[in-house]
């Protein structure tokens, strides 16, 4: 059923000279080679727009003038043409799938080819597996089912996003992202439509407004270009209406094991205990006992059964496909509703599709695609927020209670509005021993609002003239317009903004909108039988502008009220006559214009040669810097196609692949890097202009050298399938919003950290093999069994930064001549000493230094010394980028029922496990039940110090926290079964289908933390690429579902 | 039919060459100035001017934290757990982000008063040339009061060697056209260095700028003036104990008659612009460094509160002590620091109050042998006295009256950014307070580290030791 559109208008140019012919009716029964009937394999006439399907018996039947060539055709099947002669009706067809999907045609930019005539590498993957997930954005369904695509997870909260690494990580600038090309128009690279909380709030990946059930497949240019191509479904001729409903039901996959109220009262009072020495020798009590709800029982709450749920979701989606022979359409809505896993997260999305091609002319074809999606998120904070609800969940005490009849709005808060500490001792000496407030996880998430509610329209317009064939002359239009409005809410009792403002509104509209023209040539003819000739020529304008408007308002009248009401607001700040002006926004553009050509030759279909090249202009880059030359060639040698190797039966097809190019990357540069720039800097009343940016006036194109070897057999008549790749892509001129020495005192974009400058700041390799392998295991009358297998093994090695002999540095790694980006550069733990239960580290010289929190003071060798210094850490041989990763994929099919089990891994990498370190922590906090096994008593071998409140020495950064990352996650486990038959047919179905599956249902790996996918750090950092830092874990999923075609 | 297939290609196919794209691609900034924009008129370089104390607001420093990190090391704060280890002396490391931020936050500001003096130079003349020099004066004003507070933070006491010849922090006096070359790792210049840098530009600024005038506004607070030159220099010769230099800037900034003791202390922090007001960093509700960074945030119970008052501190002051009524806040069963309330307060750097305790100060070190400074007595007491006039300050000994001199100077200008330079600018050990050990003059713990980062790539930049 998954068809390309220009499939139907492409490969066989066989043309009648017959104007008006006759109909006459066509029907028949489509077999496979083994005798089995196929259901929905397509049946078009070739010229036309007239198509349809096989039922579940495999018949079908047409009207088809005469003279006209027919097209049989499915998914893993060659097509099949035949001509329809007088007195013809009946035809019975067999279809062979020992071609594979050689045949098949993909889209390469431009244009499209087929997969045979590749010299590139290129990865596939059908839209239906994408589908068949339950994550809202489809990038993250890609995971494992490629060599050389490694997806991440930024964490499990509703439109969170994800990190998609091809071959490795490519550049260092603030995006390694793809490039994003939907129906051959490039989408607009924005990572998180938010922007509150620095962007640290609330994220939404704007993929999650793409419905992956219009995806109809998923290409990944690996070797010429970092791009992922798909297009959506198309009109195919076919008229046909599909329903399906999905029931979800989710559950973190993994939650870390908190102390219970007992555990807490008993540690901290152990940590107060210890701590005398620090309190001039007062022990103190501090964890008691309270009845804070006034319930009659001391106060017990398990904040992380509160904060996580069950999340219910259903998803409901329809598509209708229909045409005539002068055009055709397809159409989809859908609607999903999920609730997350996380109390309060909600998530509802509509979205609709409509594609359509006129064919008025045999020399004219046009069409139009139009998407339109809207989503109402109500969001939570959390990782990246200190008073996100999750990370509050941690701390929070657990003998405390949630609410209190008595404070104003029925919470357990303090006077200040965090988290009420009841009859705890908060403080001792003048001091919160508690490492600052704590909000209570429930009132904040019951009675705060961090909605976004994104909006986007994606459409493009497209002519194609040809005026003698062979030759096609295209125009395509395309715009994406994304909009987004946040809307945040902080309530006047709730510590924080709220507290501060006398409650507060913000909204943030943000319009982002792109378009795309293309105009482009391509001449496809072959000369002489042997010689075949494609040549592309075309250009390529693109812009893109965001506009932002901004508006707050504060000391707002009544908590009934959560927007922006006018004379519901004084705006006044607390305690002064100061009336706030909360307006603001911005506005930026910029501008890509390209020009390209590409050359293709091949003789006899064993030789083929590919030449291209490409000039790019970007706005950001410097005046004199801007335009980029990007060549590129490869080779390919069909070798099955020699004489000496046809006579070989095993060898069913064979190719050697070699290429070799350029590739530019300018994403994820502000757009105007190259410039000294001013902005707006008030002073309290006085208007002013402060410095904004320091430009690098000649700021050029981060550039990919990529070689690639490949080879692609298939043998035992195309049983077995492979596919091996060795690639090398050296990146120069890599381009980082590097930070120079901070007494240069350059100004910085984030107000929060150190200034930078966008700057080509080195280089870096990748190098690696890929490997890809299906097998049909099994192929028996009822019982099928396919395998795939992919595995890639890559290395990364930094070769050269701009400032010789200094690294790059972010927390705890860096990138380092002659080593992986994202090695970790850590002081050394030498464990706790039995006698004392203090901690020890190694200096940089191996010695042994040990920290004694009652004498705040350090020793070696029994003797007094220095504190361990910066200049103790280490580079460790340890990154946090992978060194191997792959997906094995099984599905059988047994009568009616299919199952599949799908598993990804990873492996060779290490997480800097700082959720650990802080759930650890010292502090008057909660702990994880790692804390019960800290020193007691002498003698006693244990890796948890012992435990003295408020001092936190033994939980600084070591590698006591680096851990193996290495997993073997199953992904998706499913089960389907296939309603068919005559009872079906007569109540007018053709189809139905029920399934059920269970989308991370278990994990095998020695990491100590709650999910070793998820990395805190999102693709705008891939130095600091491993760090797990109380993010929320992935959803372990459960779907049932019906599909029913009419 | 057929010919109107070729002009439709033709007009795909080159229908692109026509259009101009650059022109419509490649678009001005919308919400920035090119340099030369922002120096294009005189209106607008007066606004650039403005533009140094956006950055003099910075959050991490004279926002309102760098004034924070001094008193939270001092006595009188507990030892508030929200600021990384800044407070925990043994406990800081190198790698603190508080103490990365902060030091960040000082050359920062003190980049934009460069940058301002390297494009004033190229877009001379369009200003008028007072106005010009008055902005170069600001721009030396600022650098000067950021290097105050840095040299204070990362280094020793000007006294702790002789000459001052111990490592300060490094002078950046320019811009560097090459943020990356190896020419910006700067070394650590001298204390004395610095301080003279502190005077060269105090001194170079004080003809340009303007007298406060009477009817107070941002202007006569927020910007540099004539007074606040010379209370800074007053300041800045106190810590290097040059009494007679301090004792002669104080004097003249109170025989300006341009300051005058507000009646009520509370009024100072809630008013922002009184005659005892000499530089304050000014922000409102709307124009604040980051509201999670404001003072009052820090400060106020009702707020995040996350630093309370000591109760010994409390106790220095008597009941009716206006001090303790108008500026200590009861709440939570703690006592809370009540100069700053809400998220829009200014950040006091220099009042008149602080002008009158240096003169009493200079006044009586600078009285032969052990005698008493009855002068020095008369104008410490009246400081006492605006607040409290049931009580009088009374000393025997010259070394008395000192010591009773910096404790009314602690009672006075306590969470202004003064506790620990107190202690080390008159040779004192840092008392043990809260979980703090006591920490000894000249100790390693007392100055902050360098940031970890910035030791690793700069070579020159020699790390304090211990850290």
């Amino acid at each position: 059923m998954k068809h390309k559109l220009l499939s139907f208008f492409v490969g066989s140019m066989i043309l009648t000279s017959v104007a008006f012919a006759q109909e006459k009716k066509v029907s028949g029964r489509v077999t496979g080679a083994d005798g089995k009937p196929l259901a929905g394999v397509t049946i078009a006439v070739q010229g036309s727009n007239v198509a349809t399907q096989t039922d579940a018996n495999g018949n079908y039947s047409l009207s088809v003038p005469t003279g006209k060539v027919i097209v049989f055709r499915s998914v893993g099947f060659a097509d099949k043409t035949l001509i329809v002669k007088e007195g013809q009706s009946a035809f019975n067809v067999t279809l062979d799938d020992s071609n594979r999907e050689l045949e098949e045609v993909v889209i390469t930019g431009y244009g499209q080819r087929q997969i045979k005539d590749l010299t590139g590498s290129q990865g596939t993957i059908k839209g239906d597996k994408i589908a068949a997930e339950p994550t809202l954005s489809f990038e993250q369904a890609m995971s494992g089912k490629m060599a050389g695509v490694q997806i991440g997870s930024t964490g499990g909260t509703l439109g969170d996003g994800m990190s998609v690494r091809i071959r490795g990580v490519n550049s260092i600038s603030s995006s390694s992202l793809p490039l994003y090309v939907i129906d051959g128009v490039p989408m607009n690279a924005v990572e998180n439509v938010n922007t509150f909380n620095s962007g640290d709030g609330t994220r939404f990946n704007p993929m999650a407004l793409i419905n992956s059930n219009d995806i109809e497949s998923i290409e990944v240019l690996k070797d010429a270009a970092a791009a992922v191509l798909y297009g959506s479904r198309a009109a195919n001729g076919v008229s046909n209406i599909s329903f399906e409903s999905k029931i979800t039901s989710s559950r973190p996959s993994k939650l870390i094991d908190l102390l219970d109220g007992d555990q807490f009262i008993e540690i901290s009072n152990e940590k107060a205990k210890n701590a005398a020495p620090r309190y001039k020798g007062v022990v103190n009590v501090i964890a008691k006992e309270s009845d804070i709800d006034g319930d009659g029982v001391n106060d017990r709450t398990n904040w992380l059964d509160e904060v996580y749920r069950t999340g219910i979701g259903y998803d409901n989606s329809v598509s209708i496909s229909s045409g005539n022979d002068k055009g055709n359409f397809y159409g989809s809505a859908r609607y999903l509703n999920q609730k997350g896993i996380i109390y309060k997260n909600e998530l509802k999305s509509g979205q609709v599709r409509l594609n359509g091609d006129i064919k008025p002319t045999k020399w004219l074809k046009s069409g139009i695609s139009l998407s339109y999606s809207k989503t109402v998120n109500d969001g939570v904070l959390t990782d990246r927020y200190i008073a996100g609800a999750t990370v509050a969940a941690l701390n929070a005490f657990p003998n405390v209670a949630i609410r209190n009849p008595n404070n104003i709005i029925g919470y357990n808060l303090s006077g200040s509005g965090y988290l009420g500490f009841g009859k705890n001792l908060n403080q001792i000496n003048n001091s919160s021993v508690t490492g600052g407030n704590i909000a209570n996880p429930i009132a904040t998430l019951d009675k705060q609002l961090n909605q976004n509610t994104p909006e986007q329209i994606l459409a493009n317009g497209y002519i194609e003239v040809q005026p003698v064939q062979g030759l096609r002359v295209t125009s395509k239009f395309g715009i994406d317009y994304l909009n987004n409005y946040e809307h945040q809410y902080s309530h006047p009792n709730i510590g924080g903004l709220g507290t501060a403002y006398l409650g507060l509104i913000q909204d943030n509209f943000r319009n982002r909108n792109q378009w795309v023209w293309q105009n482009y040539i391509n001449y496809d003819k072959t000369f002489y039988e042997d010689h075949r000739l494609s040549v592309t020529l075309g250009t390529e304008y693109q812009f893109t502008k965001e506009k932002q408007v901004y508006a707050g308002a504060s000391n707002i009248s009544d908590e009934y009220f959560t927007d922006i009401i006018d004379g519901t607001f004084t705006s006044v700040a607390p305690g002064t006559d100061d009336v706030m002006g909360m307006t603001g926004g911005t506005v930026f553009s910029n501008g890509l214009e390209s020009y390209f050509s590409r050359v293709g030759y091949g003789f006899k279909n064993k030789y083929l040669i590919d030449l291209a090249i490409r000039a790019d202009a970007f706005s950001a880059f410097g005046k004199n810097s801007k335009w980029g030359y990007f060549p590129s060639a490869s080779l390919g040698w069909v070798a099955s196609e020699e004489d000496f190797l046809k006579s070989v039966d095993w060898i069913s097809y064979a190719k050697l692949r070699a290429s070799y190019g350029k590739v530019g990357n300018s994403r994820g540069i502000g757009s105007y890097a190259s410039r000294d720039l001013y902005q707006g800097g008030s002073y309290a009343s006085l208007n002013g202009y402060s410095a904004y940016q320091v430009g690098t006036p000649d700021l050029k194109w981060e550039t990919s050298e990529k070689l690639d070897i490949g080879i692609d057999f298939n043998i035992m008549n195309n049983r077995y399938n492979f596919v091996i790749d060795y690639f090398n892509n050296n990146i120069s001129g890599l381009i980082l919003q590097a930070k120079p020495l901070y007494t240069t005192g350059v100004p910085s974009s984030e107000v929060s950290e150190a200034g930078s400058i966008f700057m080509n700041i080195g280089s870096m390799v990748n190098k690696g093999v890929e490997f890809t392998f299906n097998m049909k295991t099994i192929e028996k009358e009822n019982f099928t069994w396919n395998t795939s297998f992919n595995f890639t093994a890559i290395s990364n090695k930094v070769k050269d930064l701009i400032t010789e002999g200094v690294d790059i540095i972010e927390g705890n790694s860096v990138a380092s001549v002659g080593r992986s980006l994202g090695t970790y550069k850590l002081r050394r733990w030498a464990g706790v000493d039995e006698q004392t239960g203090n901690p020890t580290w190694y200096t940089a010289d191996g010695a042994v230094k040990m920290y004694n929190p009652d004498t705040q003071s350090w020793t070696q060798d029994g003797k007094a010394t220095t504190a361990m210094t910066g200049a103790d850490a280490v580079y460790t041989d340890k990154s946090g980028l992978p060194k191997y990763y792959g997906g094995i994929d099984n599905n059988f099919t047994y009568k009616n029922f299919d199952f599949g089990v799908s598993m990804v891994y990873t492996g060779g990498f290490y997480i800097y496990n700082s959720t650990r370190a802080a759930l650890l922590s010292n502090f008057f906090v909660n702990n994880s039940t790692e804390i019960l096994d800290r020193w007691t008593t002498p003698g006693q071998k244990t890796d948890v110090a012992r435990v003295v409140l408020t001092d936190n020495q033994a939980n600084s950064a070591s590698d006591k926290f680096l851990e193996k990352g290495d997993f073997l996650r199953v992904r998706t486990i499913s089960l389907g079964y296939n309603f068919g038959g005559a009872t079906l047919s007569r109540i007018g179905i053709s189809r139905l289908r029920l399934f059920a599956q269970v989308y991370n249902p278990f994990i095998i790996t020695g990491y100590k933390g709650q999910d070793p996918e998820v990395n805190s750090n999102r693709n705008n950092s891939n130095i600091a690429i491993g760090v797990d830092s109380r993010a929320v874990p992935q959803p372990r999923t459960y779907t049932f579902g019906l599909n029913v075609s009419l | 039919m057929l010919k109107f297939k070729y002009i439709l290609m033709g007009s795909i196919a080159f229908g692109s060459l026509f259009v101009s794209c650059e022109k419509q691609l490649f678009e001005s900034p919308y919400a920035q100035l090119d340099p030369a924009e922002a120096f294009a008129s005189a209106d607008r370089i007066a606004k650039t001017a403005i533009g140094m104390y956006d950055a003099l607001q910075n959050r991490e420093f004279l926002g309102g934290r760098v004034l924070i990190y001094s008193d939270i090391r001092g006595i009188d704060c507990g030892v508030p757990s929200n600021f990384g280890n800044i407070p925990n002396f043994s406990l800081l490391r190198s790698d603190d982000l508080i103490v990365e931020d902060a030091f960040i936050g000082g050359y920062r500001t003190i980049n934009e008063a460069n940058l301002f003096l390297k494009n004033i130079a190229i877009y001379s003349g369009i200003a008028s040339p007072e106005d010009e020099a008055k902005y170069k004066a600001e721009a030396k004003f600022i650098r000067a009061l950021s290097y105050f507070y840095l040299i204070n933070l990362w280094a020793q006491p000007y006294k702790f060697t002789a000459d001052g010849s111990h490592l300060g922090v490094p002078l950046v006096l320019a811009v560097s056209d090459k943020p990356f070359d190896p020419s910006n790792r700067i070394p650590r210049n001298t204390v004395k260095e610095v301080y003279d840098q502190i005077i060269k530009d105090l001194e170079e600024a004080y003809p340009s700028l303007p007298e406060a005038t009477n009817t107070r506004s941002i202007s006569d607070v927020g910007r540099a003036t004539k007074g606040a030159v010379d209370a800074l220099l007053a300041r800045v010769y106190l810590y290097k104990q040059d009494y007679t230099k301090a004792l002669e800037f104080a004097n003249k900034v109170i025989s300006s008659s341009k300051y005058s003791l507000e009646v009520s202390p509370k009024d100072i922090f809630t008013k922002y612009t009184t005659p005892e007001s000499i530089f304050s960093v000014a922000h409102n509700g709307s124009d604040n460094p980051n509201t999670n960074h404001a003072l009052g945030q820090h400060y106020s119970p009702g707020l995040r509160g996350d630093i309370q008052a000591s109760p010994d501190f409390v106790n220095l002051m008597t009941t009716n002590d206006l001090r303790r009524k108008d500026l200590i806040v009861d709440e939570d069963g703690a006592f809370w620091n009540g100069k700053f309330t809400t998220i829009g307060d200014w950040a006091p750097v220099m009042r008149y109050s602080e002008v009158l305790l240096t003169k009493a100060e200079a006044l009586a070190n600078l009285a032969s042998g052990t005698s008493v400074s009855a002068e020095a007595l008369t104008i410490v007491n009246q400081v006492r006295h605006r607040s409290d006039a049931s009580t009088s300050i009374v000393a025997s000994a010259k070394s008395e009256l000192i010591s009773k001199i910096l404790q009314e100077r602690r009672i006075e200008l306590a969470f202004e950014g003064h506790g620990t330079f107190e202690f080390l600018r008159t040779g004192r050990d840092i008392p043990a307070h809260g979980t703090a050990k006591e920490q000894k003059w000249g100790a390693t713990t007392v100055v902050l580290p360098f940031p970890q980062a910035e030791v690793q790539q700069n070579p020159n930049l020699v790390q304090n030791p211990g850290y």
